[in-house]
């Protein structure tokens, strides 16, 4: 099956001309063709492997000051009129939001950037196994610790197009590669575990085995993981610990979180919140980053903008109606869709990186803890910003610049601002993805200390 | 040793094996014979989509699998949510696609489409077989299943009011009245949400075994919050999500519930103090319950998840497999936690899981032992039980089966107090935690700590001071272990799509609660 891109846009001009013959005022257009690869591997063999031919067209219905989102996942003229009907039968009854922002009515201009892998479409279930299986033998062939390779692998490629019945249009072919590889180290003493993320829009690019035999050498540095007292230690904090708590800092800086009362940032714009060596920006224009697109998901263009300068809290991440709502002129192009609705956020968030290497951060340590990762860190309390999660992947322990062993993962209950209080970046940066199919540039963070309130048997 | 619950697998014996593929031979060819039959005889009532899952099975016999399934999938996804005053989302989500799963040389091939047209279902089979193809380039071992028994049959989940010919104007003038409701409890509140979610889901499965279902469920839920500020910023909410039609949410009393969230939000940022740092006895109501029976309970009972399947993304188990059926000690006597999908309305209900096994009512902790995983068909098999407990669920047609929760609650106690009055007037210090605010707990399910949104300090049996930012932390065992009080009256709540697993990411729904239950000797602070 092939993706028909000619057909895509032809549906999408139908249900805009169909649209305003219901009367609507405005009508736009956010759709997807896409062929996914996606595998599920485990205890070092392809557990469940499948192919998806997807399709998805999004109308929002726009009259005055409310406006409508109906999705359907057909393209056939008799779905669409559906789609169509349902938005003007329900529109009707939506009372008026004085604050909506109404019809997009510039024809926007977007970025051209090449996020697609021209060859992905060629790529078969087995070139996908191949890849995972290279992977898995690297790892294996570190050590008869190294017990099983698990994961998931994640293809996607095709187009997405946006049309506004104001005309606005924009098509990009795009592929997205997202993988994980947790690897499981066991010595008959007992077992540790290492986690790593791998993301990329082209295949051939994609450090698959190189990341394989990273987790792997991590997993059997932490075997032998002796328990420690929780406290508070100084910390670094490695990319995929970084790039989480960049993704909360994200939540923290989304408007929709800020008008909720939910941020602690929310009344802090202008205000030094985070060390002064901290600068965050959201750079969806730079074509090498996973989290690049010219496009938001409200057919906005997307921005590059600071989110953090030295510590001092500067922009918020917008969506149209967050940005009428707070006052700001336009949106900021940062809508995208998150647990199915769309949500303002840096998703395209970098820190800046700093002088001193990672590898510096660790030799100027006396006695602290590297944490590789986090499991599972949620807010205890938005406003306040303090947070509680488990290590994971990975702690380790540094006496006098090295590491020199491991410890049993523990759980860490602390809030954000504390932790970046003071902080040191590292001069390299990671791309991290995550679950959410956005990526983070992040470096090593050397921190003044984490609270850990609870310890673990693992 | 492992008994009562499950049996293990036959010895080999030649001539019982002889005797099991004539016994075999005769009910494939009774099965078929069925089938034809039933073909002839309900073709003309044939829908289109079981015709497509025919046709799907067909096109597979072409090739030399050992087994086959397909479903035709689609949902209805109706989400209306006000937020101070402003309808915030108005969407509806129509996805349909159809799905074929085989097993070829030994591995799983699985293919997906949301095109549901004739001339592709070749293609995604073709698919399908390539991927179980490639997949069997690194094999564990050769996939196996449970036998199950064929089943044909149509479903539909009792409903008095489809949520979906309801008029938006009623459910916006349900938020209207919730959002003014909370708004005229005090200045305090400054931001009011309301929603009212319906969801319908129409399955068609068939597989080469002979089963044919059509499963049609329909859910609603309805909640209501108030963020209050004074001192700090405090939310409450009130939320339920039922298996049944529209009828669900004019039960839910809106106005009642708006009146309760902004009053208690108003109390959180006026007059509640800090949940004292301190080993108390601790409440929880079947809400937060369930919530913890949900993290601690239920995740580490998924068979996939103890097995290594989930170690990438959501963790594994502690209740590792060589814990099953040694007697292994979860918790108190009291406890007993059971799955038990047939129950009617609650949000975790269906008749058959999405590979065709009829749900079952077990418990996977009784009078506080470990009993049983929550399974699929290969888990199942693979670790010796006769059948799989039915627990396989697919969020969309392009996603797999896999082990999910359903309806999880801890049982009533029968020798317990009558309700929560009773219970906490048995208790003559503790804290009595109400409604989830944030949750964390470690990738084997050990490690937890959660918070509720509002607490209660308790003295001599009385509720005297409202408590705010109450923490709760636990290793999952001692916390069980220390259930010492279970109420006689029980409520199950439903917590809508919020069950995440897997990658790609699989939203389910789930039911979950039990009695007021009581724990000693738990670690609560402010956080």
């Amino acid at each position: 099956m092939e993706i028909n891109t000619d057909q895509l846009i032809e549906k999408a001009n139908y249900a805009i001309n169909e649209g305003k013959k219901l009367g609507m005022e405005g009508v736009n257009i956010n759709s997807e063709l896409n062929r996914i690869l996606s595998t599920r591997f485990a205890n070092s063999s392809i557990h469940q492997n499948f192919v998806d031919f997807e399709t998805k067209f999004q109308i929002t219905a726009i009259q005055g000051k409310k406006n409508v989102i109906i999705t359907t996942n057909s393209i056939e003229e008799k779905d669409i009129l559906l789609a169509l009907n349902k938005a003007a039968k329900i529109i009707v009854y939506l009372p008026d939001d004085p604050e909506f922002p109404g019809v997009m009515k510039d024809v926007q201009k977007y970025p051209k950037i090449k996020i697609n892998d021209p060859k992905a479409k060629n790529l078969a279930p087995s070139d996908v196994a191949d890849k995972i299986i290279e992977g898995m033998n690297k790892s294996h062939e570190l050590s008869p610790k190294v017990q099983s390779v698990s994961g998931s692998f994640n293809l996607k490629d095709g187009v997405n197009f946006f049309l506004s019945s104001e005309g606005s249009e924009n098509l990009t072919p795009a592929t997205s590669i997202i993988s994980t590889i947790n690897i499981m180290s066991n010595d008959g003493h007992g077992e540790s575990r290492s986690n790593a993320s791998v993301g990329s829009r082209r295949f051939l690019d994609l450090r698959f085995k190189e990341e394989s035999e990273n987790a792997a050498e991590r997993s059997l540095l932490g075997l032998n993981a002796q328990k420690i007292e929780p406290k508070s230690y100084p910390a670094i904090l490695d990319y995929q610990a970084v790039a989480d708590q960049v993704f909360h800092i994200g939540i923290a800086m989304s408007a929709r979180y800020v008008l909720d009362q939910a941020s602690f940032v929310k009344d802090k714009v202008g205000e030094q919140v985070f060390a002064t060596s901290l600068s965050v920006i959201n750079d969806p224009h730079d074509p090498d980053f996973f989290s690049a697109n010219p496009i938001d998901s409200e057919g906005v263009p997307t921005q590059k903008y600071t989110l953090i300068n030295n510590g001092v809290v500067e922009n918020f991440a917008h969506s149209r109606l967050t940005a009428s709502k707070m006052g700001a002129k336009i949106s900021n192009g940062s809508a995208c869709i998150l647990f199915g609705t769309s949500i303002p956020l840096p998703f395209a968030s970098k820190i800046l990186p700093g002088n001193k290497s990672r590898q510096q951060l660790i030799e100027e340590m006396d006695d602290g803890l590297l944490v590789t990762n986090f499991h599972y860190s949620n807010f205890i309390d938005m406003p306040r910003g303090t947070e509680t999660g488990m290590t994971k992947d990975g702690l380790f322990i540094i006496k006098n610049g090295e590491i020199v062993g491991s410890a049993k993962n523990m759980r860490f209950t602390d809030s954000i601002t504390n932790m970046f209080s003071k902080a040191e970046i590292s001069s390299e940066t990671v791309q991290t993805p995550n679950f959410y199919g956005y990526a983070y540039d992040v470096p090593a963070i050397r921190i003044k200390e984490l609270n850990f309130s609870s310890k673990t048997d693992h | 040793m492992v008994k009562n619950t499950f049996t293990l697998s036959n010895q080999f014996d030649p001539f019982n094996l002889f005797q099991q593929q004539i016994y075999y031979n005769i009910l494939v060819f009774l099965v078929k014979y069925t089938i034809t039959v039933f073909k002839i005889t309900i073709g003309v009532i044939m829908t289109e989509e079981q015709e497509f899952v025919e046709k799907c099975l067909a096109e597979t016999e072409r090739f030399p699998i050992s087994f086959a399934e397909s479903r035709v999938f689609s949902k209805i996804d109706e989400n209306i949510e006000m937020k101070s005053g402003q309808i915030e989302i108005a969407n509806v989500t129509y996805e349909r696609g159809f799905n074929v799963r085989v097993i070829l040389d030994g591995a799983w091939g699985y293919s997906t489409s949301s095109r549901l047209v004739e001339k592709d279902i070749s293609q995604v089979v073709k698919q399908a077989i390539d991927v179980a193809k490639a997949s069997a380039l690194k094999l564990r071992k050769p996939i196996e299943l449970t036998e199950e028994p064929i089943i044909i049959d149509t479903y539909k989940t009792p409903y008095k009011i489809n949520p979906f010919d309801v008029d938006f104007k009623e459910k916006v003038e349900l938020l209207t009245l919730a959002d003014s409701t909370m708004k005229e409890a005090g200045e305090q509140i400054k931001v009011t949400e309301s929603l009212i979610n319906s969801y319908n889901v129409l399955l068609f499965f068939g597989n080469s075994e002979g089963s044919r279902i059509t499963q049609n469920q329909t859910y609603v839920g309805c909640q209501v919050r108030a963020t209050a500020i004074g001192t700090e910023i405090q939310r409450r909410t009130s939320q339920d999500y039922q298996m049944r039609g529209f009828e669900f949410v004019k039960d839910f009393n809106f106005e009642e519930e708006a009146k309760i969230v902004a009053n208690e939000a108003i109390l959180l940022v006026t007059e509640a103090e800090n949940c004292p740092n301190e080993k108390s006895a601790f409440i929880l109501e079947p809400f937060q319950l369930g919530l913890t029976i949900h993290e601690s309970t239920g995740h580490p009972t998924e068979l996939d998840r103890v097995m290594g399947f989930e170690a990438d993304f959501a963790g594994t188990s502690f209740l590792t497999t060589d814990k099953l059926g040694t007697d292994y000690q979860y918790g108190s006597e009291i406890i007993n936690i059971i799955c038990d999908p047939n129950m009617p309305n609650v949000n975790g209900h269906y008749k058959y899981d999405d590979e065709g096994v009829k749900a079952k009512k077990f418990h996977v902790i009784e009078n506080g032992i470990f009993k049983n995983y929550m399974t699929d068909r290969e888990t199942a098999k693979e670790v010796g039980y006769e059948h799989s407990f039915g627990n396989a669920r697919i969020a969309n047609y392009n996603r797999i089966p896999m082990i999910r929760m359903s309806n999880l609650y801890l049982e009533p106690d029968p020798k317990g107090p009558k309700d929560i009055e009773e219970l906490l007037s048995e208790t003559k210090k503790g804290v009595y935690g109400l409604t989830w605010k944030s949750h964390s707990i470690d990738d084997k399910r050990i490690n937890f700590q959660f918070s509720t949104e509002l607490g209660w300090l308790i003295k001599n049996g009385e509720k005297i001071k409202p408590l705010k930012n109450v923490c709760y932390n636990a290793a999952t065992p001692e916390f069980w272990a220390n259930c010492d009080m279970i109420t006689k009256k029980s409520r199950i709540y439903g917590m809508g799509p919020i069950c995440g697993k897997g990658v790609p990411m699989q939203g389910m729904w789930v039911s979950h609660g039990g009695g007021w239950a009581r724990f000693q000797d738990i670690n609560i602070f402010s956080g």
